[in-house]
Formats: C-alpha cells, structure tokens, sequence
C-alpha cells in the first residue's frame, strides 16, 4: 500500500478535457484503517495547500 | 517446517475452540487487515460504536434539491432522483487500503449514510443524540438542511392521514414498536435476473418507452387521443426519474474508477497493488453500466447496486442469494483457470467485509432492538429451483469458508434444506455453527415453499426462488413476486394482549386504556378468558395493519427511483415499486409471544383445573408484581409449559395459533394481487431484552422487568426440561406451513459434544427429525458458559466471539450485561 507519507495531504487532479474540474483527493488514516478519499472540486474553489495533479481521464459529468 | 509449524498452531486452536484465535491466524493478510479495518455500525445498549458518526452529506445533498424551484411542483419521484444524482455525482467517495471491491453507502468508513426524508423524528434523535453524532463543524449546514426536509418526509406526509390514537400507539411502544412512518427501514427483494443486464440496457429500455412517448405527446402532426396523452404523462416522469437515478450511479463508480487510478498511477509504489488498483478501475469504468463478465465484477456490480438503493432508502436487512446470482460466473472463472479458489475465498472474504461495513441510520430505540448488529442481513443459500432440481454448488462452499475466516455478524446466512442435498455443504455449514458463528439458520425449504403458497398464493415455481426478505420470512424473486417494501413495519408486542385480557383492556404499564374492554377476568370461564386474549391480540394485530396499509398511501407518492428501475415491471410499465402491485407478501412480526401463550396456559391449569388460586387472587399477584408472592410466584413457574412435549400446554398454544389464524390473520387484506390475510411472524431480534420494561406481569411467573422468552416458539429459558427432541415435538405441533408467515426456534448445544465427524452425524440427525416434524426454522448457540463468562470479565481478549442472539448474530463483547446474561442462561442441550 502507499507510504504514509501523503497523510494529510490534498491534491487537486483536472479532467484531460477540462482541466477547470477535477477532483479533489486526500489521504486520511483514521482510527482504524488508511484510505483515500476523492470529491469533485473547480479549481477555482481550491482551498490554499493543495497540490496540482497531472490531468487524468474525460470529464464524465457532461 | 515452517507450514507445519503454522499448521499446528491452528489445530490448537482449533482444539481449544478459539475459533476467533483461529481466523485472525488463518485468514490472508487481506482479509486480516480488512477485518480489521473495518468500521462495524452496531451499537452497544442503543449507542453507535464510539467513533462512529453519522455522514452529514446525505442530508445536506438531498436538502439542496428539495429546496430549489422545481421541487414545488414536480412529482416527488422527479425530485428524489435528482437528489439522489446530487449525492452519487458530489458525495465523497473512498477506497480502503488493500481493497479490491469498493464503493460504500455514505462518504467516509466510519459513517452512515442519512436517509432524510423518512421520519422528522428519526432526523432529530440522529441530530440531538448525546453521543455527538454529527461532526461539529456541519451542525448549522445539518440544521438548515433538516428544516428543508422535514415536510418532505415520510412521517410528515403520513402523521396527516394517520388518527391520534395510531400516532400516539406507535410513538408510545404500548403494543406495538414504531411504524413503518417512524423506523423508515425497508428491506425489498431484488430481481437480480432482471437488472444484471447493466444499466446501459435498463437505460436502453427506459428510451425506447420515452420515445414512444414523445411520439404520442408531442410529435408535429400526432393525432389528438387523451387516453394514451394521460397515459404516457403518468409515466414519464417516473421512467425519467429511473433514468436519472442510474445514470448517476454509472458516474458514482467512474468516480472511483477515476481514483483508483489516480492512486496507482500517483502515489502506490507497490507493483502489485498498483495492478491491483488498475483492475479496480477498469472493474468500476465496466460495472454497473454493463452486465459482469466475470466474478470479481460480479461481486463489484452487485456491491454498487446495493450501495445505491441503500441511499434512497436504509435498509434493516438485505436478502441476498448470492450462489445463485453469481454462481455461473464463479463456475466459468474457476473452470478457465481465470480465479483460483483461494483468490475466490479471498474476493468473497471481501465482500462480506464490505456488506458487513453498512448500516443504516437508526434511532436509539431500534439500535437497542438490534444491539450489537448493523443488520440483520440474512443471506440466503442453496435450495430447490423452480424446475424441480436441487441447486447446491460450490460457491456456497466458498462462501461458507469465507465467512469463518472474517468472523462479521452480518451478513448472517439461512440455509434452505433439503434432505438430499449435498452432504459436503450441509457439513460446511456445520462447520460454520461449530466455529460459534451461530449462522447459517437452517430453514426448512418444502415447509417454507407451501407457506409462500398459501399465504401469498404465489405459483409453486416462484415460490421456490424465494429468499430470506427480513430474518425469516422467505420472499420470491421474480417479476411479479418481489417485494419493494418491509410490510411489517410496525412490530407487535404479542404477550400484551395477555396482559390486556387481565386488566379489561388497561395497560397498567403506562396506565391508560389502550385496548377494547374485553370484561372482568373474575366472572369469566376459561374460554371466555381466551376469548378475550384473542380479541386484544386482534386489535393489536389489525392496528399494525392498518396503519401499514395506510402509510402505503404516502409510500406510492414518494416512489422509489433506484428500486423502480430495478423491477422489470416498474421499467415496462412505467411505474413505481410501490404502485406496482406484486402478489404480496405481508407480514407483520410479533415479538414477545410465548410468554403471553405460557401464561394462558397457566391460568387454565390452576384456577380452572386445579382451582388452586382464583382469579381475585392472581390479580393481586399481579398487582404487586409477584413482590410478597414469591412461593405462589414458583407455582405459577412451575405450571405446564411450552417446549416440553407436554399435551397439556401444547394443546392450548396449538389452539391459540389456530385462532390467531383463523380469526385475526386471515381476515385482513392488503394491497396484493394474490395474498391473503396478514399472518405474523413472532419472532424477537433482542426485543426480549429491550421490551422486558413494557410487559408487566404475568401468570407464566413473569415480573415486569424480566426478559421475555427469545425466539418465536422457543421456550422461556430454562423452562425446557425435557430435552432438544421435547422441545422439536413441541414445535412440530405447531402446522408451520400456515399458522404464521414464519417462526424462529434458537437452540444451545453443547460443543463438547459435536466434537468431530461424530458431532456431525449427532446434529445431522438432529436436523433430519427437525425437518421430518414440518419445523420452518432453527439457529444453534454452539459455546460453552465458561468461555461466555470469561469474554464477560475480559472482553478485549474475546473480540470476535459472536453469539447468536434472535434473528441475527452479534459479538458476544458488544452486548450489553442483560442480553449477556440472557444467552448464558439459554439451556444448553445435548443431543
């Protein structure tokens, strides 16, 4: 599994086609297990301290 | 060596009957790390699990669509799709380390997903619960988002419709739990066959009849015909509604498609896992828009399917068929060389992990009602097909295995059982019991298939796809008989009319007149006393029905867009599950029975028979709550009881169900183009411990605050004397395939003495003479009280013993001291 070294932090991945969308991902290690979490973001909502991503993948909410 | 070594290690303990011990050391280090990654959403004495939340993005998503413009005026349905498309399309979503099948119900693994458009109260008991449920920082977005929703739900809509007396009844827990407007808990069947298709072809479907419609409605040059315009106006937003809905569970997997492969290609370092992450994308970028092509995507189809329909409504158990469904995958992989059966066992292992992760929002009530389990999730294996032939394969094999490496108390699975069928699958099963997991039930499958044709005249070749709907009442599973609804929702407290018929109608519980004024107990004979046990029993049982006929009402508005798209008949038809009329399959359970039966049972023997106490008398006991009566009390103990083969008893409790039947089931209707009647379905979960504080005292010995008897038509604890096969032939008295809907008998056997292949051949005879006396059900405790009181004083060393409680199975540690209590005094017997 991913190094623990990304916990905490957020990075924002746009869409190949849309690179003003994306995604939102972050790290989380909770009580009891480590996972990644992902919600839809515009770029222009990011919050400060997020990472830029490579562009990944079409814009399927068309 | 070191194989050896490791093999011997787990004989011990398996010789030791540390069977938790067992599993942690034999399980893959997959499924030992999701095991115990796992967020388990049970309670403890009504509380979640400390941790464990309740997601506020459900609320929050769901109030941003009803509370925009076109929510005033378009059908509810309309609505309910766009909000549930707010919440697949916005909500977050997650993948859990090491995992494979993905997707959950709400947003993050330690909370539930919430449901808010079913009861106002539900929203607020979740909202101003003492433990915190709602992270801090949502609590005004929460708030404002509940305001919004409050008109819109269930309760709102049907407290308008429902009379003051059925809305205090069920508020008030007198004679009957909640209602079907308050709990909010549905269990339906799946058409599996129907929507394995894909989406994409349900979808297909759903345009070909809106094209029709469009033709008709708004084509240039149309001729005017208002029939088919109001037709088709009917239904267009209903089949638009389905569309909606499974268009956005199509992105919901993309989405995790979309991460799965943002994490391989980013961040995972691993080779392997970063393959694996790559199949799960590919998995999800496939299903659920297209039929699987194979078991893993099987397993991660039906995983979205039911995550899906689980955000439109919360569902409080979740019948499954599993080898089945997905058996012809499982056989194509396995035979192509694709899947190993250790990798099987592996995926399977997962996907009861996964299952097992669920749970719905409940209020306090109902977590106490289910304390110590998320479900219950009562999966259904084997049995008889349509056709005739004997369907055992292998998979239940796998799943059987599986299930006691991962040790999770739901799903919880019933066994249909036939006497022919597989010998190594009726072993495995043994195994499963033998291993303490108190699952798989076993369920009578020829009993249970002529039930389903009696009380839901379903034809005989439906009747035998049925599965488990709820904890044990069988359902088919076909166009016309699946079930979009729990119909019991609204569950009696049978014993009351006990007590009810010795107070005249008062309830000296909550002291008010709550039921019919059936006379005075002391100028009454024997039959006229159970006259009057039979008529508070009726209207206790036509109350439940009636405001469950009449929530109905409220339910057809509301719709159901995921399930709707999901019945082959809704997509045809345009319409939704709940105007959709299937054949019916109405119940409605009844906790704390037998008591009720004992007691009645009792009073014949002295005062009517032996005349040794008269009826003046007992009231006095009974008033004082035995207190100062405590030798009379033990006369009353001692009086004949149920589960001792005894004719005396067993002849008066036939008798009652008989009646029961007869008099009060029979007469009813609902909504069914087939049913008959509303039969019931005592059973108990662990409302024997929950309601001990509702029912007074009785003529059985009872006080108030005692528990009650478990089960449906098992004994009180300890009042069986006379042994396991006593207790069956009391049982087999009773004509299991129309008294009631279904019925739970728990057993306790002892494992010291099903030890072995010998034990085996001990139970299996034992479960032959059960299914040759017409028994619909049985589920076995297989532990010993020494191990029980030593989780008692040490619960961190015994965290995943489980104990079989009622209807469902719970870590032993989980429960509160009471129930404990309860299944340490359950008579151990021997065979």
């Amino acid at each position: 599994m991913a190094t623990q070294s990304y916990e905490g932090e957020k990075w924002f991945f746009p869409f190949e086609d849309d690179e003003e969308q994306g995604d939102l991902v972050e790290r989380v290690i909770d009580a009891r297990c480590g996972y990644w979490t992902s919600s839809p973001m515009k770029k222009s909502d990011l919050p400060s301290g997020v990472k830029i991503g490579a562009p990944i993948g079409k814009n399927y909410y068309r | 060596m070191a194989d050896a070594a490791k093999e011997a290690e787990l004989q011990e303990y398996l010789d030791k009957k540390q069977h938790w011990w067992w599993a942690e050391k034999a399980r893959s280090p997959r499924l030992d790390y999701l095991r115990k990654a796992v967020w388990s959403k049970g309670a403890k004495a009504g509380a979640y699990l400390p941790g464990t939340k309740v997601g506020e993005q459900g609320a929050i998503l769901y109030a941003e669509i009803f509370d925009d413009e076109d929510a005033r005026s378009d059908p509810y349905m309309t609505t309910f799709a766009r909000a549930l498309a707010n919440v697949n399309r916005k909500m977050n979503v997650f993948i859990v380390d090491n995992s494979r099948i993905v997707g959950s119900c709400s947003e993050a693994p330690h909370k539930v997903f919430w449901v808010p458009n079913l009861s106002f109260g539900l929203n607020e008991d979740i909202f101003n619960d003492r433990d915190e449920l709602v992270d801090v920082d949502k609590r005004d977005d929460v708030e404002k988002a509940l305001k919004i929703m409050k008109p819109y739900t269930q309760q709102f809509m049907a407290e308008k419709i429902l009379s003051k007396r059925h809305k205090i009844m069920c508020r008030t827990s007198q004679t009957y739990t909640g209602g079907p407007h308050l709990e909010g808990l549905f269990y339906c069947t799946s058409q599996f066959t129907y929507y394995s298709k894909g989406y994409n072809a349900i979808i297909e479907e759903i345009d070909g009849h809106l094209k029709e419609a469009s033709d008709v409605l708004y084509k240039m040059g149309a001729r005017p015909n208002f029939p088919d315009e109001e037709y088709y106006l009917k239904r267009v937003p209903v089949w638009q509604a389905m569309k909606t809905v499974l268009e956005s569970e199509i992105v919901y997997a993309k989405r995790l498609g979309r991460l799965a492969r943002i994490i391989s290609e980013n961040f995972e370092s691993d080779p392997v896992r970063k393959q694996e992450l790559l199949d799960v994308a590919e998995r999800c970028e496939w299903v659920p828009a297209n039929r699987p092509r194979n078991f893993p995507e099987a397993l991660q189809f039906e995983h979205f399917q039911t995550m899906g329909r689980k955000r439109e409504k919360p569902d409080g158990a979740w019948p499954t068929h599993p080898d089945w469904w997905f058996g012809d995958w499982y056989d194509a992989d396995i035979k192509s060389g694709a899947l190993d059966r250790d990798d099987a066992v592996d995926y399977v292992g997962e996907y009861l992990i996964r299952s097992y992760e669920y749970g719905s929002c409940r209020n306090r009530q109902w977590r106490e009602l289910m304390t110590g389990d998320p479900g219950p999730y009562v999966w259904t294996f084997g049995g008889m097909r349509p056709d005739g032939s004997l369907d055992y394969r292998d998979l239940i094999n796998v799943f059987f295995e599986a299930a006691r490496y991962v040790r999770c108390v739901s799903p919880t699975f019933a066994l249909r059982y036939n006497k022919d069928m597989p010998k190594d699958v009726l072993k495995n099963a043994f195994e499963c019991i033998r291993h303490g997991l108190g699952y798989p039930n076993i369920r009578n499958d020829q009993v249970l298939i002529k039930a389903n044709m009696f009380w839901s005249n379903t034809p005989e070749e439906e009747a035998r796809t049925w599965v488990a709907q709820a904890c044990i009442v069988p359902a088919p599973e076909t166009k016309h008989g699946c079930m979009p609804m729990r119909y019991s929702s609204c569950t009696t407290l049978g014993s009351k009319c006990m007590e009810l018929a010795l107070w005249n109608g008062f309830n000296p519980v909550f002291q008010m007149q709550i039921g019919p004024k059936t006379g005075d107990p002391t100028k009454m004979n024997f039959d006229q006393l159970m006259d009057a046990f039979i008529e508070q029993f009726k209207v206790i049982h036509w109350d439940a029905v009636k405001i469950r006929n009449i929530v109905h009402h409220v339910e057809e508005i509301h719709g159901r867009p995921h399930l709707s798209a999901t019945y082959e008949m809704c997509v045809e038809d345009g319409i939704n599950a709940f105007t959709r009329k299937e054949y019916g399959n109405a119940w409605v359970t009844t906790f704390i029975w037998m008591d009720g039966c004992d007691a009645l049972v009792a009073c014949k023997k002295l005062i009517y028979d032996e005349k040794k106490y008269t009826m003046e008398q007992l009231l006095e006991f009974l008033k004082a709550n035995w207190e100062g009566y405590e030798k009379e009390r033990m006369d009353f103990v001692k009086a004949p009881k149920w589960g001792n083969d005894d004719e005396y008893a067993d002849d008066i409790i036939v008798k009652i169900h008989e009646r029961v039947r007869d008099e009060i089931c029979l007469p009813c209707k609902c909504w069914g183009t087939r049913a008959q009647g509303v039969p019931t379905v005592p059973q108990n979960v662990a409302a024997y411990t929950v309601c001990s504080n509702l029912l007074g005292s009785l003529p059985n010995g009872r006080r108030l605050g005692d528990t009650c008897y478990d089960g449906g038509c098992s004994p009180g604890a300890g009042m069986d004397k006379k042994g396991p096969t006593a207790v069956l032939k009391s049982v087999g008295k009773l004509t299991h395939e129309n008294m009631f809907r279904a019925n739970l008998l728990n057993q306790r056997l002892s494992p010291t003495q099903l030890v072995g292949d010998k034990g085996f051949d001990i139970w299996d005879a034992y479960i032959r003479t059960w299914c040759d006396l017409g028994i619909n059900h049985v589920q076995f405790n297989i532990v010993d009280n020494e191990t029980l009181v030593a989780a008692q004083q040490k619960p961190e060393d015994y965290d995943e013993l489980i104990v079989r409680v009622a209807g469902y199975s719970a870590q032993f540690v989980g429960l509160n001291k009471k129930t404990q209590d309860t299944i340490i005094a359950r008579t151990v017997q021997e065979i």
